[in-house]
């Protein structure tokens, strides 16, 4: 009886609930939360109009937007752990220990980290290429939108994984990366690690098929006449940052399966004893790593490209240059990933190696800095909200760049090393680098994709509670840093005199949250005016690109006409030059039909993982099998697509012409 | 079959990567060469087999226009020897510094310490 | 049966992206190996006082496997032939050796899995067992789901012909297939021929 019991419940029991009462309360509001909005949707009766219209769609602008609000909600999570790290480490000084234990701490701090990388910055990173590339090229669609689906799906499943730790079981304490041997069975016998292992392998295998499709798409779907030297400065970021992702990628599932490996059958890859090298997996997890964040940033390089360049009125200068600087970029970031182990051990051969590299990495960087500031030179700038993104985004990641030189120093790096210093510089670059670049982006780009623009006022308000907070928040860690604080401490003596510095970071973080609450009304507030604001016009910042030649929002077709491009910057040079495309002949065209498959491949993948983490062999197998036969059905399916005839384009078409006349 | 030519070289590539494979292990069961001579032998072998069957199997570089194919292999064989070489010249210093024996560890100390 | 029916004409562009595409699926999975291999160079030696690769592997059935898998996708490659000359007997059976081929070759490696693993040598013994394992049972559940996407294609071509949709998924999957044999020859290389050379 018992053996039947532990086959069909593997590690479940009772004792899965938490009972600590900071997470308890976590699970349950959570739990609450995702009742009322099911409640909600069941009370507008609109669970239909969602499956039909969003989940099963294969339009980009859908799945980009669906990203985006996956990517929020998790910001909203990833920030909660904010708050608690900051008031822990304000409060547990000396005799005081704060309001976590450690063991919770740890699991905060290593959710924080994780959630972040994985489903906030990835999220808003995919949901914003999602939502432009295909507009800017002059295509449809993805190259695979069904594969675009189920990347979607992928990330959604490992989003809902990262969070069942909240109601059943634990999450890791091994931090974002769980090295081993503390992340191995041995010092981590419960569920939280393999929670990690299976979150991330999830959504990994879907940013790798993201890589291949957008790879695909911006190489073989560009409009014809678009030339690689025509193509918007955004798009060849992304194209540069998906050759990455389809390199990097690998090397991380790989690596979370070795480990995974070790932990369910007995493996030694990286175990303390059994032969394991637990040194392999710190070097193969930041082979991945280290490219990991140049994906995270390069995007939103291009994002500023394009803002910067359109709120000066000015072409971007040097755009041949940033093409050779975004791939230089690409190509230093494999090889400088050692320098994230400096202190392993490694001979000074080795270590001198990888700073040198390091240090060359931040050069071509510092070439687009000063092309955005030759861009702005003698230019008309405008300083909406994106440009203050942007202006903030230079002086900080300027800043935090230097520090990360520093750090390319072995010799200096052996001193700060895990500190607080570290922290400071990483947060520094995401923050400044990738968060405000995405914000920048969807505020940019959010009047094509919605018809209507966001409230201004309370974007800057949100940019500078962004700006002013993060220096408060993380100026004080530089110092903290050097003064000697090492990362994830969940108390210290009062003798270091370190709690003022603490404080302040809360405040700072505080800020930072203000920040967060002008965004959420922000949107609140535009979608309730939406009808004044509305994007008339649809080039609502007298861009240069050619997403900006559709109506807002954009119809689901995209383009009625592929257009022909002569120029870079088409749609700037066809204003310019007063030329208007008036498409001569209308033809039938192909477009692909929704599919709920996406979803339950998503479904099962998280049954799946699920499964794996508490040991649930039936449940496992059943899903795997389920995937393979649903997966032989629908791609043996001939009939995908859909056909809108030439006359009915013409109809759809109408308004545009209307709008453009 | 109609289309002799690519049924030849079909058929050169499947005899040419029998014979590789044989002469690979000819030169390692019947331990012609030994050692690291050995190995460096093989592994060429290995590539020049890989070479002939990206060419007459997978059809490599038959395309036109930019080679899109070409290309991304060329940069994943950058990117595979890069993480592959720089792994082992990484776990190799690490290996050599990181795990010794106490008694390799003293002996190595007091080198360094010019004793 | 027509068994000599023209192939209908091609939509090129649709059928060249995703040829690209799936070639560059092809090279991520290069990566994914790539860090396999490290691994086993890595852990290679760590045998934790267990035999080593040398003394664990059988030269002969090593060799009989790549000669096997190297026929196999030969026989794949004839089929295409076969596809592209539009004849649906002569490519069913070619696409039937290449299956016998592989299916052989999977007994082959898992008769050798078996063997180890009742000798006490598992994946668990050592960290270099757990390379081995690994790097090769990758390797071997590529070649399963392969011969399981073969077994679909030949069902699609005896019920629906050479559709265009059949000829580009008979396409991809000769990729898939030729692309597994190119990675086998450094399997064999790497772990067999290396292993004996007791580097």
């Amino acid at each position: 009886m018992n053996d039947l019991l532990h086959f069909i419940f593997g590690k479940l029991s009772l004792n899965a609930i938490p009972h600590v009462p900071m997470t308890l309360g976590a699970g349950i509001g959570m739990l609450l939360a995702l009742g009322s909005l099911i409640g909600f949707v069941t009370y507008l009766k609109r669970w239909k109009w969602l499956w039909a219209e969003w989940f099963t769609s294969l339009d980009p602008k859908k799945i980009g937007t669906m990203y985006l609000i996956v990517a929020t909600i998790m910001l909203l999570r990833g920030f909660s752990d904010v708050m608690l790290m900051r008031v822990q480490q304000a409060l547990s000084v000396g005799s005081s220990h704060g309001i976590v234990d450690a063991a919770t701490f740890q699991q905060i701090f290593s959710a924080h980290g994780s959630i972040m990388i994985f489903f906030v910055a990835m999220g808003l990173m995919f949901g914003l290429i999602n939502l432009v590339v295909p507009l800017q090229i002059g295509a449809r669609d993805v190259a695979f939108p069904f594969l675009n689906s189920i990347s979607f799906w992928l990330f959604t499943a490992g989003m809902i994984i990262i969070n069942c730790p909240m109601v059943l079981g634990e999450f890791s304490a091994a931090g974002w990366l769980a090295y081993p041997p503390l992340s191995e069975l041995a010092y981590s016998p419960g569920v939280g690690v393999d929670y990690w292992i299976w979150s991330l392998q999830i959504a990994g295998v879907g940013s790798l098929l993201s890589g291949v499709n957008f790879l695909v798409t911006i190489i073989k779907m560009r409009a014809p006449g678009m030339k690689m030297m025509r193509l918007p400065i955004f798009s060849w970021s992304v194209l540069i940052t998906m050759v990455m992702v389809i390199f990097a990628f690998p090397i991380l599932t790989a690596t979370l399966g070795m480990l995974y490996l070790d932990r369910s059958m007995g493996m030694h890859f990286f175990t303390a004893d059994g032969g394991g090298n637990m040194m392999m997996y710190v070097n193969l997890i930041w082979a991945w790593g280290h490219p990991e964040v140049y994906i995270l940033v390069l995007p939103a390089f291009g994002v500023f490209s394009e803002i910067v360049a359109t709120f000066s009125r000015k072409r971007l200068f040097g755009y041949a240059s940033m093409v050779g600087a975004l791939s230089a970029i690409a190509f230093f970031s494999f090889i400088v990933w050692l320098h994230h182990f400096f202190t392993m051990g490694a001979g000074s051969d080795v270590n001198a190696f990888f700073g040198i590299m390091t240090m060359i990495i931040g050069i071509p960087t510092g070439v687009k800095i000063f092309n955005w500031l030759f861009t702005m030179f003698r230019g008309r700038i405008k300083f909406t909200s994106p440009m203050i993104w942007f202006l903030g985004f230079v002086f900080l990641f300027t800043t935090g760049g230097m520090s990360g030189v520093m750090l390319a120093i072995p010799g200096i790096d052996y001193q700060v090393h895990n500190s607080l210093f570290l922290v400071a510089h990483f947060h520094t670059m995401i923050i400044s680098g990738v968060v405000f670049g995405l914000f920048a982006g969807v505020t940019y780009w959010f009047p094509k994709i919605f018809g209507f623009s966001l409230h201004e006022g309370l974007g800057k308000a949100a940019a500078w509670c962004w700006i002013i907070g993060f220096i408060f928040a993380f100026g004080p860690l530089y110092i903290l840093g050097l003064m000697g604080a090492t990362r994830r401490l969940d108390h210290y003596d009062s003798i270091h005199g370190w709690q003022t510095l603490f404080i302040v970071a809360g405040v700072g973080a505080m800020i930072v949250g203000l920040g967060i609450v002008c965004q959420l009304l922000q949107i609140f507030f535009s979608i309730k005016n939406r009808k004044k604001n509305l994007d008339t016009t649809g080039d609502p910042w007298n861009g240069r690109t050619l997403e900006w030649s559709t109506v807002s929002p954009a119809p689901f077709y995209n383009y009625a006409v592929i257009p022909t491009i002569t120029d870079r910057d088409q749609f700037w040079e066809d204003k310019q030059s007063g030329k208007i495309h008036e498409p001569k002949q209308y033809a039938d065209i192909k477009l692909p039909k929704n599919t709920g498959v996406g979803v339950i491949v998503g479904g099962l993948s998280f049954l799946v993982g699920f499964a794996a983490v508490w040991h649930l062999a039936w449940l496992a197998i059943a899903g795997v099998l389920a995937t393979i036969i649903i997966l032989i059905i629908h791609l043996s399916r001939d009939d995908n697509e859909y056909t809108i005839s030439a006359e009915e384009l013409k109809k759809l078409d109408t308004p545009r012409k209307e709008q453009l006349a | 079959m109609k289309n002799n030519r690519t049924l030849i070289s079909y058929a050169v590539g499947f005899l040419s990567s029998i014979g590789l494979t044989l002469f690979a292990f000819w030169v390692v069961t019947y331990h012609i060469l030994d050692g690291w001579s050995a190995v460096w032998t093989i592994l060429a072998l290995a590539l020049v087999q890989c070479a002939i069957q990206l060419f007459f199997f997978l059809h490599l570089g038959s395309d036109t226009r930019p080679r899109w194919k070409f290309l991304s292999m060329i940069f994943m064989l950058v990117i595979l020897t890069i993480v592959v070489v720089g792994s082992l010249w990484i776990m190799n210093s690490l290996n050599d510094r990181m795990m010794m024996t106490p008694k390799q560890m003293t002996k190595y100390m007091d080198n360094q310490a010019g004793l | 049966m027509n068994d000599t029916a023209a192939i209908p004409p091609l939509d090129h562009a649709a059928k060249e992206k995703t040829l690209f595409g799936f070639w560059v699926y092809l090279m991520t999975d290069c990566l994914l190996f790539g860090s396999l291999f490290a691994t086993y160079a890595v852990l290679h030696g760590n045998t934790f006082g267990g035999l080593a690769a040398g003394d664990l592997f059988n030269m002969p059935v090593a060799l009989a496997e790549t000669l096997i898998l190297l026929t196999s996708s030969f026989c794949c490659g004839l089929a295409m032939l076969a596809v592209q000359a539009g004849r649906k007997r002569q490519a069913l059976l070619w696409l039937g050796f290449t299956a016998a081929l592989g299916l052989t070759f999977l007994t082959f490696e898992i008769r050798e899995f078996a063997q180890l693993v009742a000798d006490g040598d598992s994946w668990a013994r050592s960290g270099f067992l757990s390379a081995f394992f690994t790097l090769v049972g990758t390797h071997g559940l590529h070649i399963t789901i392969g011969l399981l996407w073969l077994g679909v294609l030949v069902w699609q071509v005896i019920h629906r012909g050479f559709t265009k949709h059949v000829v580009r998924r008979l396409t991809l999957f000769s990729m898939f297939w030729h692309f597994l044999d190119v990675i086998w020859i450094f399997i064999f290389t790497v772990v067999y021929l290396m292993g004996a050379l007791r580097i």
